[in-house]
């Protein structure tokens, strides 16, 4: 990558816009754990999320003329990336192929995550597992509208108004369905909030 | 917010440490470029039209069909209604089927010439 004083978004898509394509790579390896973050969340599925990932890079880079700048580039992408991804989503709801089963269960093997749920809830590790596989089942159990937003605020930790702005609703409707969302996400991990005795033990 | 919300939200933020596997991202910019590469140069942003009606057909669900197939219904249905066929003739051009009734004129048979006529002075024979 050429060293460029230049590092903000709007200049990289200025530049990107006139046929640096260079440019459009430094957004792409900005945005792109980003991204993965929503795809995947929203997918379940590793090899899902980076096929998805290199569509969504692809779209925005033909579009990238229509980008008027009346957003930031930050909301336009993810924008662009919510719409695919709920479209993918809707077309896989329709191959009869797919299930439940196809969702990944790396998280297990993820050390940070195993610690994390250490100090957070202190279970034997073993646990781990099931609680891993239960959040992913109860995340695909929400409704897309739901799960984008449990997926938005509160894994990737984006504002209510700035989710409004990417999905076009209102903070009201964000805040609405976040907190349908969570009430149906209670019922499904009920186990892990609320322990039973013997599993205290 | 209750505790149990909380819960959830706590539980929930756990996946914030779900990473990619190790590598995961080292070809992604790679295989983005490769497939950059590969769109055609001079193409008007995006889609010709043969491709938006593909792309506008794989993301047709079940809902759309319903409603496209309901308003093709009613569109058909309207067109029934007001169309007329061209041989059966508009509501303004009637026939009129009433009999064709003859009066004798009640002028003399002299004035009922043409004047033109009247003036001429009659050829000799």
């Amino acid at each position: 990558m050429s060293e460029r004083e230049v590092t903000s978004d709007e200049q990289l898509v200025v530049l990107a816009r006139s046929g640096d394509t260079e440019a459009f790579d430094e957004l792409v390896i900005k945005y792109s754990p980003k991204l993965y973050g929503l795809v995947y969340h929203m997918t379940s599925n590793r090899e899902d999320a980076y096929d998805l990932l290199q569509d969504i890079f692809t779209k925005s880079y033909r579009s990238l003329k229509k980008f008027r700048g009346e957003s930031s580039f930050y909301t336009w992408i993810y924008t662009i990336a919510t719409n695919m991804t709920l479209n993918f989503l809707k077309k896989r709801k329709r191959r009869s192929t797919w299930s439940l089963d196809v969702i990944d269960s790396g998280l297990q093997n993820d050390q940070a995550m195993i610690d994390m749920s250490h100090i957070a809830n202190p279970r034997h590790q073993s646990e781990v597992n099931e609680l891993q596989k239960r959040l992913n089942e109860a995340m695909q159990a929400l409704s897309e509208a739901h799960r984008v937003v449990v997926t938005m605020h509160d894994i990737q930790g984006i504002a209510h108004g700035q989710i409004g702005d990417i999905l076009k609703v209102s903070e009201g409707t964000v805040r609405s369905r976040l907190f349908y969302a969570h009430r149906q996400l209670q019922g499904y991990l009920q186990d892990f909030i609320d322990p039973r005795p013997d599993l205290k033990k | 917010m209750s505790d149990s919300e909380k819960k959830v939200k706590q539980i929930i933020r756990l996946k914030r440490y779900e990473k990619p596997p190790e590598g995961f991202f080292e070809g992604f910019l790679e295989d983005f470029q490769n497939r950059r590469e590969q769109l055609p140069a001079h193409r008007p942003e995006g889609f010709t039209a043969v491709e938006r009606i593909k792309s506008w057909w794989n993301q047709v669900g079940v809902t759309k069909w319903m409603v496209g197939c309901g308003a093709a219904y009613a569109i058909i249905a309207i067109g029934m209604t007001w169309w007329e066929p061209k041989g059966s003739g508009s509501s303004n051009q009637k026939t009129n089927l009433s009999p064709v009734k003859h009066e004798p004129s009640k002028r003399p048979l002299e004035q009922q010439q043409d004047p033109q006529k009247k003036n001429q002075s009659p050829k000799a024979f």
